[in-house]
């Protein structure tokens, strides 16, 4: 197993993808970044000039908790994130087996390695490439913001947060606000994790690298839109990943229900039926 | 000669993909019959068509809320998933060989593009008149589901299938520079940032009924939206063909199904 | 048909894979490329389909230079590295299918050309089925299909059978009788030495004298 996990950890830190989706990350974080401090001083200069009919709500600094990537709410680089984390995630190693597959790479690996091992360390590490993606693009937004904007504790009556106190955990947004993101950065991570899983479970059904990473990302599309029709946002992933919670009745049963539905999904689907198929 | 092949190929082999688009068209049409009825609204089937592609109006101009519109989205993603899919996954050199040229390679491709909108559009048409007879919904031409100029032309209602057809162009020249999941990518980035950003510079704006002139006064006129369009194409078909012809095919290519 | 190669370089990320390469080959003759893995052969081979481009030199087909006056060979028949063909199709399908590109053969023609190699004309089995040997026979098939004036063929006998190996002999024997130049690449130096007219040996991008 070890032996297994290891080769393919080197994979995953060598492949171009890895580091294309970081970059593509990285680029919405410090696009946001940009034109947060940018409206900051906007802002400012106005509000010397004009005071609070600037903005038609009490005056409150631009903090880190509705500047940052995951709690902003009014800017075009979040969107597009969430929006399309689930490539992002995909993208680094999902499409591995599908190669692997093509290329007859997986026949070398299947007679040299444990059969178990082997279907085990690609979910494994599968799930890690998901996890390690978002959660460094998350953290570096977080940790960027955090060089210019303070960590004022924010309050409900300045109306400049999209968090509603009686969203799941919005006491602690308005109480301990690092720790709210710190935990829904940690919810995000697992769950762009489990979405890479999906991808390769897709890669089941086809050799198609492109199919295997857009397939999912479509399907869960597709959810989040009939979901919508039911007034059960709450229920897609694509909604809840937001820490904004753009959905009410968002609960923490919901995401955790869930999570393990997919993963479990994912896991029967690849381990133990996959890993019983033929290898041509 | 290369064309009969992406028909039969590319096109008369991917129908299947076509029946779950019409489902997807079904599932909006009957989300409309129901808040229609919730809602007391007269509608008739150009509402149930224009629907589908009207998205959101230009924000913030508009002054209202940022709601992400996930009908024109899932609709316009999921033609961008359909074009991802093939042209790339027969550069194997045989096929490419035996064609004879490049060029003719490349332009088959944007005809066979021509012919997937044309009956990707005819789908959500045909779908949404049967929606539409089945649930006794008037077949009209009367627009009553968006407000708008006294004369809507034949030009701004065709518009959308122009952007659709010019965007899968371009993600065509897109496939030539990178690879197919980037260009897929690029694309749905470029149709999620036109619903939030309006300018003809974003030309998916083009595809979004409410943010033309015609149907909202911060809107993007049906000329500019043609000229901007036509910019396009004629970019990314210039480019996508110098670049294809002086590209070298390594390896197959074949991204098999 | 003449083809001439008249100081081909191809460069690729600074590293030189074909190193000025002249050379003239006729119609009606079998030329065998021989040499190390990674001597350039391939390469080469794609090269004169027109797959990939000289960084200098040209290549001339019956006075037409290649990528510039035509993209590639007029009547060529290729088989380079792996055969592709539609995984969910039967090999008499994927014939038809290429053959409507360029030669427009009829359905007997075709089972005709399937016999020839050795593969069942009728059968019912989808190319994802085929065995390796079978995949090979279908690529050598849809190179020789329609008797093109250029056939290459790059490691036509792997995993072929020797029957299936006979079959070739007796397919490239016939096409060098109707004129067609044949380019063969090959690791076996005696089935090389046996089919090919002259052999052209490759060492680092260069042909030895």
């Amino acid at each position: 197993m070890k032996v297994s996990l290891r080769l393919e950890l080197r994979r995953l830190f060598s492949s171009k993808e890895l580091y294309i989706a970081l970059l593509i990350g990285f680029a919405l974080v410090v696009w946001l970044f940009v034109y947060e401090v940018s409206e900051l001083s906007r802002f400012e200069e106005q509000y010397a000039l004009y005071g609070d009919k600037v903005s038609g709500y009490l005056y409150y600094p631009k903090t880190v908790f509705n500047s940052c990537i995951e709690l902003e709410y009014d800017a075009l680089p979040p969107i597009l994130l969430y929006l399309l984390f689930l490539i992002i995630a995909a993208f680094p190693y999902a499409s591995t087996y599908c190669k692997d597959k093509k290329s007859g790479y997986l026949k070398n690996l299947l007679v040299r390695i444990d059969r178990r091992d082997c279907y085990l360390s690609k979910y494994i590490v599968s799930f890690l490439s998901g996890f390690l993606v978002s959660g460094v693009i998350l953290l570096s937004s977080l940790l960027l913001t955090m060089l210019v904007f303070p960590m004022l504790t924010p309050e409900v009556v300045t109306q400049n947060y999209y968090v509603q106190s009686d969203n799941m955990w919005g006491n602690l947004f308005y109480t301990i606000p690092i720790l709210y993101t710190l935990l829904y950065i940690l919810i995000d991570m697992l769950w762009c994790g489990c979405m890479a899983t999906f991808a390769l479970l897709v890669s089941m059904f086809t050799c198609s690298a492109f199919l295997a990473v857009t397939g999912s990302f479509i399907a869960f599309e597709v959810l989040d839109y009939v979901l919508s029709l039911f007034s059960l946002s709450q229920f897609s992933p694509i909604t809840f990943l937001r820490p904004i919670q753009t959905a009410g009745g968002i609960s923490l049963g919901i995401i955790l229900t869930e999570f393990i539905l997919f993963m479990a999904a994912s896991f029967l689907g690849f381990y133990f039926l996959e890993r019983k198929k033929d290898v041509f | 000669m290369y064309f009969k092949y992406d028909l039969k190929v590319g096109f008369l082999r991917d129908l299947p993909k076509f029946l779950i688009f019409a489902g997807i068209v079904l599932v909006a049409n009957i989300s409309l019959y129901r808040n229609a009825e919730l809602f007391s609204l007269n509608l008739g089937s150009l509402d149930y068509i224009l629907y589908l592609e009207k998205s959101i109006a230009p924000f913030p101009q508009s002054g209202e809320e940022f709601r992400f519109p996930v009908v024109w989205y899932l609709i316009q993603l999921y033609l961008t998933w359909i074009i991802g899919r093939y042209p790339f996954s027969s550069v194997c050199e045989s096929v490419l060989i035996y064609g004879g040229s490049r060029q003719r390679w490349y332009l088959s491709k944007v005809t066979w593009i021509a012919l997937t909108v044309l009956t990707y559009y005819f789908v959500m048409i045909i779908t949404s008149l049967a929606f539409c007879l089945v649930a006794g919904v008037p077949i009209s031409w009367e627009i009553n589901l968006l407000e708008h100029a006294d004369e809507i032309s034949v030009a701004t209602l065709l518009l959308p299938i122009a952007t659709s057809f010019v965007t899968c162009v371009f993600q065509l020249f897109l496939m030539t520079l990178t690879t197919p999941i980037i260009s897929f990518f690029l694309v749905a980035a470029l149709s999620a940032a036109s619903t939030y950003i309006t300018s003809p510079l974003l030309f998916t704006n083009c595809s979004q009924l409410l943010k033309l002139s015609a149907f909202s006064e911060y809107g993007i006129g049906s000329g500019e939206g043609y000229l901007t369009l036509a910019t396009v194409l004629l970019v990314s078909l210039a480019a996508g063909l110098i670049i294809f012809n002086r590209r070298d095919i390594l390896k197959s290519q074949r991204d098999e199904e | 048909m003449i083809l001439e190669l008249q100081n081909v370089t191809k460069t690729i990320k600074g590293v030189t894979i074909l190193d000025n390469i002249t050379l003239t080959m006729q119609g009606g003759k079998v030329y065998g490329f021989q040499g190390k893995n990674g001597s350039g052969k391939t390469m080469l081979m794609r090269l004169i389909c027109g797959l990939i481009k000289p960084t200098s030199g040209q290549v001339i087909i019956n006075g037409e230079i290649l990528g510039k006056d035509i993209s590639f060979p007029r009547s060529v028949g290729v088989l380079i590295e792996n055969p592709s063909f539609l995984s969910e199709y039967t090999a008499f399908k994927n014939l038809k299918l290429l053959s409507d590109l360029r030669d427009n053969l009829s359905d007997d023609e075709l089972k005709a050309i399937l016999s020839d190699v050795g593969l069942d004309p009728v059968d019912k089995r989808k190319y994802r089925n085929f065995s390796l040997g079978m995949k090979q026979k279908l690529g050598i098939a849809a190179a020789v299909m329609g008797e093109p004036e250029l056939v290459i063929l790059d490691e036509p006998i792997n995993a072929v059978d020797d029957a299936g190996v006979e079959n070739i002999r007796h397919i490239l024997a016939r096409l060098k009788e109707n004129g067609s130049l044949i380019i063969v690449a090959c690791h076996d130096r005696e089935e090389l030495e046996l089919i090919s007219d002259e052999i052209l040996k490759i060492d680092a991008g260069r042909i030895l004298p």
